[in-house]
């Protein structure tokens, strides 16, 4: 048995089997299969070769056809090596007698010939490390693929996923994930969240000591990955799964109640979705709207950019389904880096400030413009609101309101129907808006607080880099009070401030940002019902208390430790 | 030693072409190989391997003046061995080639 420490990023324990996905770099770690899954690892490996095969032949016959036969010669030569019996027997030996997957055996029988091609001085050894890529390529692309073609439950385990990769999995047999890299935050956590599976991330490297079809137990909730369990911890998961899966039907009785305070003050709760069918997880938990739909997974599921029509087609979705309940979606908040439509910025030696969200949608408004026009006409169909990303400055948004003004003047003209008056607002999440929120509320219908970036800029913390995420805290004095002030400055103008982010979610800050003054707290689906029995267990006047009493700390731990105190007092079934 | 049989011959070549026995005249020694019924393999320095098989082929690093015997099993033992003689008495055709190897 062995305990891995990472980042617990969605809540929950799972216990399967793991599905390891290689790395693209072709470091391919010594690892073993099965006895009894030979049979199918030589398979395996014969359809990989098969596979590499027609692809070297098809580029034979192409450079035959445009250059002649003596261009051609070369991917004959690597045809025919790819075909060598004796490789072959080798390759296969070392699956069937010392069990080594075929990545495995390929890479080291490989690597072996190229030895020997060295020592005669070979001109050839550079089309051995071709060979090698091409059957690497087409054994782990298999494997890669396969993560969106699966037959049964699996705990994926990576090094990281990429964001198409992640938003393309089969949801269906997903149960949990676990990647090397990454932090809160990452694309691997939104999806879990979505996925409402458990997911850990940023262990140290450990995809050498596991294979596939191993029993894992992933703990999401605090963080740990266990590899080989033995049968007490095994036993001690499930009877832990269970009572999670208890609490959610006890709380599932809470479906149809208004998240409403002992003393009658009513708090909009509502949902924050990624995928159109979490807003199905928000109706199934009595969420009173979206307070946050992220659009970024219609730029990441395709190598092109969505058109208008797909874009619509997901609003639609989510709009239709929620009747009159608002919809609040939040236009394009990645970086160019993440996108594979768009080109890949020169200078992005620190992504976090650089040309990401709101400043790509302004750089791009072709692109942003029809991704408003789709909000626009979704406005049609129900409550919709729409939100800027990463706005910093006050000319920023107003050059967003004028690309909306133009987009819906086009609207007009085509006499296409939209919602002329639906709601415009702003994500606040860089400081410099809080500093100037007094001349933001101004100018805009709504604001939300996200405070995942607001940490992050706020404490100059990346919560992906492990080395400092422990300066990553929700409960900072500095992030209180940043939201304090606009909690404050939205009440005097009579703006609605919602906040959303991981904070928002987590049941040891509820009673503090009621206090604080918010009346609406944006979850993601599956902490609706535990956010919405905290609201309905205490009074605003105790929360008022706990709120006061905790601005008088210096540092976070404190924060942390006195907010998770006072829980336990006013709601012992969730203050564990 | 295996038996000897009807149709088994050998013959020992020299390797005359400058780029030697790599990729180019590998592809040649294989293709002319193909075309005849008949196993034939390669004796160089103790190794022994199949003419077909081209990773093996390629691993002798049979360069200029090496020499080789070749032994031919089949029906056509050999005519084979006539054929490959040939070539590579013919320096693989290195010339017409512009003596280029990939």
């Amino acid at each position: 048995m062995e305990k891995l420490q990472g980042i617990g990023v969605s809540p929950g324990v799972a216990i399967g089997e793991a599905l390891v996905v290689d790395s693209e770099e072709f470091r391919i770690p010594r690892r073993f299969v099965a006895r009894d899954s030979v049979e199918y690892e030589v398979e395996r490996l014969n359809k990989a070769i098969a596979a590499a095969g027609d692809e070297i032949a098809r580029h034979r016959d192409a450079v035959s056809r445009e250059l002649g036969a003596k261009y051609a010669a070369i991917f004959e030569t690597h045809l025919q090596i790819l075909q060598d019996s004796k490789l072959h027997g080798e390759l296969e030996e070392m699956i069937a007698e010392r069990h080594y997957t075929p990545e495995y055996a390929v890479s080291r029988v490989m690597r072996g010939y190229a030895e020997v091609f060295q020592r005669v001085q070979s001109r050839n050894v550079a089309d051995l490390a071709d060979i090698e890529k091409r059957l690497l390529r087409n054994l782990l692309g298999r494997r890669r693929e396969g993560i969106s073609q699966l037959t049964s439950p699996v705990l994926v385990l990576a090094h990281d996923l990429t964001p198409s990769e992640a938003a393309n999995l089969d949801r269906r047999f997903v149960r949990g994930f676990v990647t090397e890299v990454g932090g809160p935050g990452s694309h691997t956590a939104i999806v879990a969240g979505a996925l409402e599976i458990p997911a850990v991330v940023g262990t140290r490297p450990f995809l050498t000591e596991v294979s596939g079809g191993d029993l894992v137990i992933i703990d999401g909730d605090n963080g740990l990955v266990i590899l080989h369990p033995d049968e007490e911890t095994i036993a001690r998961y499930r009877h832990e799964a269970e009572e999670i899966h208890s609490l959610a039907v006890r709380l599932e009785t809470l479906r149809d109640l208004p998240a409403e305070t002992k003393d009658g003050v009513r708090i909009e709760l509502s949902g924050n979705i990624e995928f159109p069918h979490e807003v199905d997880h928000c109706i199934d938990r009595g969420a009173d709207g979206i307070g946050l739909y992220r659009t970024e997974f219609l730029y990441l599921a395709a190598d092109t950019e969505p058109d208008e029509e797909i874009h619509l087609a997901a609003y639609s979705r989510v709009v239709r389904s929620m009747g009159n309940r608002p919809v609040t979606i939040r236009t394009f908040d990645l970086g160019a880096d993440k996108v594979p439509h768009l080109p890949t910025p020169e200078d992005e030696r620190n992504p976090a400030l650089g040309q990401r969200s709101i400043r790509l949608s302004l750089r791009n408004v072709d692109m942003f413009k029809r991704q408003l026009r789709a909000i626009l006409r979704a406005s049609a169909l129900g409550n919709v609101r729409i939100m800027f990303p990463l706005i910093s400055t006050i000319l920023e948004l107003r050059q967003a309101k004028m690309v909306l003004a133009d987009v819906m003047e086009d609207l007009d003209e085509h006499r296409v129907p939209y919602q002329r008056n639906l709601p415009v607002g702003i994500m606040v999440e860089v400081p410099s808006v809080v500093m100037m929120i007094d001349h933001f509320v101004d100018e805009v219908d709504f604001l939300s607080i996200g405070t995942n970036d607001l940490i992050q800029y706020t404490l100059a913390v990346d919560r992906s880099n492990k080395d400092v995420v422990w300066l990553y805290n929700a409960c900072d004095p500095s992030v209180l009070k940043l939201i304090a002030m606009t909690v404050e400055a939205a009440r005097r103008k009579s703006v609605p401030v919602n906040l959303c982010g991981q904070m928002s979610g987590s049941p040891t800050y509820t009673m503090l940002l009621l206090g604080m003054g918010l009346r609406q707290l944006s979850v993601p689906p599956s902490a609706v019902p535990e956010i919405k029995k905290i609201c309905r267990s205490v009074t605003i006047e105790q929360c008022e208390k706990v709120a006061r009493h905790a601005f008088t700390f210096e540092n976070a731990r404190d924060v942390k430790s006195y907010l998770r105190g006072e829980l336990k007092k006013h709601v012992p079934e969730l203050g564990q | 030693m295996e038996a000897m049989n009807p149709a088994q011959a050998s013959r020992t070549v020299t390797v005359a072409n400058r780029a030697g026995l790599h990729a180019r005249a590998a592809l040649l020694l294989a293709n002319c190989v193909r075309e005849f019924q008949a196993k034939v393999e390669l004796v160089m320095d103790r190794q022994r391997v199949d003419a077909l098989d081209m990773l093996q082929v390629l691993s002798l690093g049979a360069n200029q003046g090496q020499s080789i015997t070749l032994e031919a099993s089949g029906l056509e033992a050999e005519a084979v061995l006539d054929a490959l003689e040939r070539l590579f008495a013919a320096r693989f055709h290195e010339d017409e080639a512009e003596g280029e190897d990939h």
